[in-house]
């Protein structure tokens, strides 16, 4: 594929989890303690380079309350790929990851649901272990079970993997890309048709 | 979206407004304000307010690129609490443009009963008059810039950049999935985010199945286009109004189709989605540029009208008969033009020619350095049929004197198509302005258009037309001596029949392009009056620092014109009239009867 690559990255995931703080410490480098719910949803853009390619990723982050969510159907469609966020030491959270993921094949249909980019991440990993609800084992199960999608343990706080799953999200959602759709070049007019005559015809 | 749900967003909207007014917008939120107590009624679905919403990470100062505090900027433009919005379903409108608050034409114009000509009765404002011109004068060298150089200047700028939110006027295409296709300042990949705060925005009403039409706040015009899977938008502080304004983000949408054609555009969508559509107009940006830039410079797209060449009647003609005689078989039109100006059109008897098609040929014209080769590339003219391609040959043509002397004396009536072309004495040529364009469905029609070039830059050799072209190319703009009227500055005359219109010489003041934008921002003031208007003006006028501008309209002409600031009104109208005869006995300005096949 020639010259240029964006790619529109959407993150789901329950209210709280850190959506918001992990697109934060990615693009700004920066974590805020204070919560702020998102309301319809935020929009950040990083520029990053994987395998010698500059990739534009347009980071669409959602609302996880669902009273928010008022931006409808439309706001998933084209997606290249999509981060699914919950919190290690909340297992309602994990356990609605099942309708995160099922909610956006629904909504944004892509052309294969079963290979389409998502990617795990078990966020908030910095705090005791003695808060954590899920196990590592238990949640790269469930990332098996939905064709081995890839699973990252992150702390926004602490930036950790923050970077490595955003760079492997961009790199699964380029290999996507790969398969180009057919330039097909459409046919040309045919002179002997009858054209149908529009109002603003210059009568020269 | 329930009720309830948007009382909710009602009451976070104004909490989060109160607590933290003036931080880090990142959020959007509208809600119907006029839901619960319905003060428009009309429909059910009046959005009167947008608010921009504050939301999370206020206390993180932001200093790098692409952060959240950099969109609220253009959100804060963008939806204002203040602002008003029309929809489609809306039949309520409302403006709030402040320039218009405090100056309403509307108010000067004294509708006089059963007349057909009606003029402002007062020119008390002028305080405010004034206001309008300063606030629509550029400020910017962008007039003698080339595309190239423009890109090189503004083409790096962000959200971040503090110039790039000056620009008077942007345009934004995006695909319906809120990716960037092609932004008129700045690099579009970095404008993402602001791409996808469009999508949203027009998403939000999407859900309820309505269109957002335009956001007025009181300094910018948001306009919105809807052609999915195409999102156009402009954003303006031009005064320009959202009919202008759409006009001409129809006509950067049909730029698209010139390219791909609706039949490719429609299709790689409904195959990806996610298309970065960037990838397939690559190159052709520049036409966009020009098209934007023009927009303020070049009557044509406000008048919606061909700019036409004056040159007598029977050298019209006889350059029509000639490239009949001579076109190849299978074409669409025969177009010959001189920069942009339209000297003559061939077309089949039943096709018409829309003055749309013919900007955008002639911007593919003018945007390209054409001019010293044959260039052959497929096009798609959307008026005629925006699902084809057809392909357009163009070369400009050279004068030249043949080299067999004798040869250009004989009978000029020499049939041509048993002959190889005769070589012209290559010391001899002249290059001319004049171009010539061939559109044929045929893809391999080149060599035989190029060669049916070759016979009809001879045989308008021959014939001396483009040496009696060049020799009255000086006399073919009109000049504004030759109305004997003092005063009188510059006029547009338009032909309602012919969708053809011409223009005067671009006399000081106006050889400055700053002047002429000026003039031609106060004439797209008086068109948005007079087709704004309820009731059947056809006479509009407006006084300015600068100059005294005026819009006659008829069934059959529109003419603008613009006098010395210091002349009356009843002089100006009484001269308007004698104009008015002078071009009535013109017969020389309008390709009247083009030949066909
Ligand atoms: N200790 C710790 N706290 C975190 C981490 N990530 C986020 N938080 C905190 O969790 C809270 C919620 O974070 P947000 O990023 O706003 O959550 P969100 O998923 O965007 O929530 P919604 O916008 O409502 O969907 C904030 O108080 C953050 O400071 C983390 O990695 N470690
Ligand atoms: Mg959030």
């Amino acid at each position: 594929m020639s010259g240029k690559n964006l790619l529109k990255a959407i993150i789901l995931g329950d209210s709280g989890v850190g959506k918001t703080s992990l697109m934060n410490q990615y693009v700004n480098k920066k974590f805020s303690n204070q919560y702020k719910a998102t309301i319809g949803a935020d929009f950040l853009t990083k520029e990053v380079m994987v395998d010698d390619k500059l990739i534009t990723i347009q980071i669409w982050d959602t609302a996880g309350q669902e009273r928010f969510q008022s931006l409808g159907v439309a706001f998933y469609r084209g997606a290249d790929c999509c981060m699914l966020v919950y919190d290690v030491n909340n297992m309602k959270s994990f356990e609605t990851l099942d309708n995160w993921r099922d909610e956006f094949l629904v909504q944004a249909s892509p052309k294969h649901p079963e290979s389409f980019p998502f990617i795990v991440l078990g966020n908030k990993i910095d705090l005791e272990e003695s808060k954590r609800q899920i196990s590592q084992k238990r949640a790269m199960a469930w990332c098996q079970s939905k064709g081995n999608i890839p699973y990252f343990e992150t702390s926004a706080k602490e930036a950790i993997n923050v970077e490595q799953a955003f760079q492997q999200i961009a790199r699964n959602a380029l290999m996507q890309e790969a398969d180009v759709p057919e330039f097909n070049f459409p046919p040309s007019v045919s002179l002997d048709a009858e054209q149908k005559q529009d109002q603003g015809d210059c009568n020269c | 979206m329930s009720n309830l749900l948007k009382e909710n967003l009602k009451k976070q909207e104004k909490d989060g407004l109160s607590s933290n007014a003036g931080l880090n917008l990142s959020n959007l939120v509208f809600y119907n304000s006029g839901n619960a107590t319905s003060t428009l009624s009309t429909t059910s679905t009046t959005i009167a307010n947008a608010v921009v919403n504050s939301t999370s990470t206020s206390n993180i100062s932001y200093s790098n690129s692409d952060t959240i505090s950099d969109i609220r900027g253009i959100n804060e433009r963008l939806i204002r609490n203040k602002s008003n919005l029309s929809n489609s379903s809306s039949s309520k409108y409302t403006q709030s443009n402040k320039i218009f608050d405090n100056f309403s034409l509307d108010n000067l114009i004294s509708p006089v009963e059963n007349s057909d000509i009606e003029y402002t009765s007062d020119f008390g404002n002028e305080d405010n008059l004034m206001k309008i011109y300063n606030s629509s004068i550029y400020d910017y060298d962008e007039d003698n810039m080339s595309p190239y150089n423009l890109r090189k200047k503004y083409g790096n700028e962000d959200l971040t950049s503090s110039n790039w939110v000056k620009h008077r006027k942007h345009f934004f295409i995006l695909s319906s999935a809120g990716k960037p296709i092609y932004s008129r300042y700045g690099d579009e990949s970095k404008l993402s985010s602001l791409m996808g705060v469009i999508q949203a925005i027009i998403s939000f009403y999407d859900v309820d199945n309505d269109e957002i039409c335009c956001i007025n706040t009181s300094t910018h015009k948001i306009v919105f286009l809807l052609k999915t899977p195409l999102y156009l938008v402009c954003v303006s502080q031009t005064n320009e109004t959202e009919e202008q304004l759409k006009l001409q983000l129809i006509y950067l949408y049909n730029q698209i189709l010139f390219s791909l054609t609706s039949v490719q555009l429609t299709k790689i969508f409904h195959d990806r989605v996610n298309f970065d559509l960037r990838n397939l107009l690559s190159g052709t940006e520049i036409y966009m540029d020009e098209l934007s830039r023009k927009f303020s410079i070049d009557a044509s797209f406000l008048l919606k009208a061909i700019r036409s060449f004056r040159i007598k009647n029977e050298l019209r003609n006889s350059i029509g008969e000639l490239l009949n005689t001579y076109r190849p078989k299978n074409i669409l039109y025969g177009i010959l033009t001189y920069n942009d100006k339209l000297i003559n059109i061939i077309k089949p008897k039943k096709q018409n020619v829309h003055p749309l098609d013919i900007h955008l040929i002639i911007n593919m014209i003018s945007s390209t350095s054409f001019r010293s080769v044959e260039s052959w590339s497929p096009i798609c003219l959307p008026k005629y049929n925006s699902r084809g391609f057809l392909y357009a040959y163009v070369c400009y043509l050279n004068n030249y004197k043949l080299s067999d002397t004798e040869d250009s004396n004989s009978n000029t009536n020499t049939n041509l198509s048993s002959e190889s072309p005769i070589s012209p004495d290559s010391s001899k040529i002249m290059k001319t302005d004049v171009c010539l364009t061939l559109l044929s469905p045929d893809k391999n029609a080149f060599f035989e258009l190029s060669n049916c070039k070759k016979k009809i830059e001879m045989i308008f050799n021959k014939n001396d037309i483009l040496k009696n072209l060049s020799k009255i190319i000086n006399k073919a703009e009109l000049d504004i001596a030759d109305f004997g009227i003092p005063h009188l500055r510059h006029v547009i005359y338009k032909s309602t029949k012919y969708l053809q219109f011409i223009e005067t010489k671009r006399l000081p003041p106006y050889d400055e392009p700053s002047s002429y934008r000026r003039l031609l921002r106060s004439y797209k003031f008086l068109e948005s009056k007079i087709h704004g208007y309820k009731k059947n003006l056809k006479f509009c006028y407006m006084l300015g620092k600068n100059e005294l501008s005026l819009l006659w309209v008829r069934d059959d002409f529109e003419l603008y014109a613009s006098f010395s600031p210091f002349i009356s009104k009843t002089i100006a109208y009484n001269d308007l009239l004698l104009i008015e005869k002078w071009f009535k006995k013109q017969d020389n300005l309008f390709i009247t009867t083009s030949q066909v096949f």
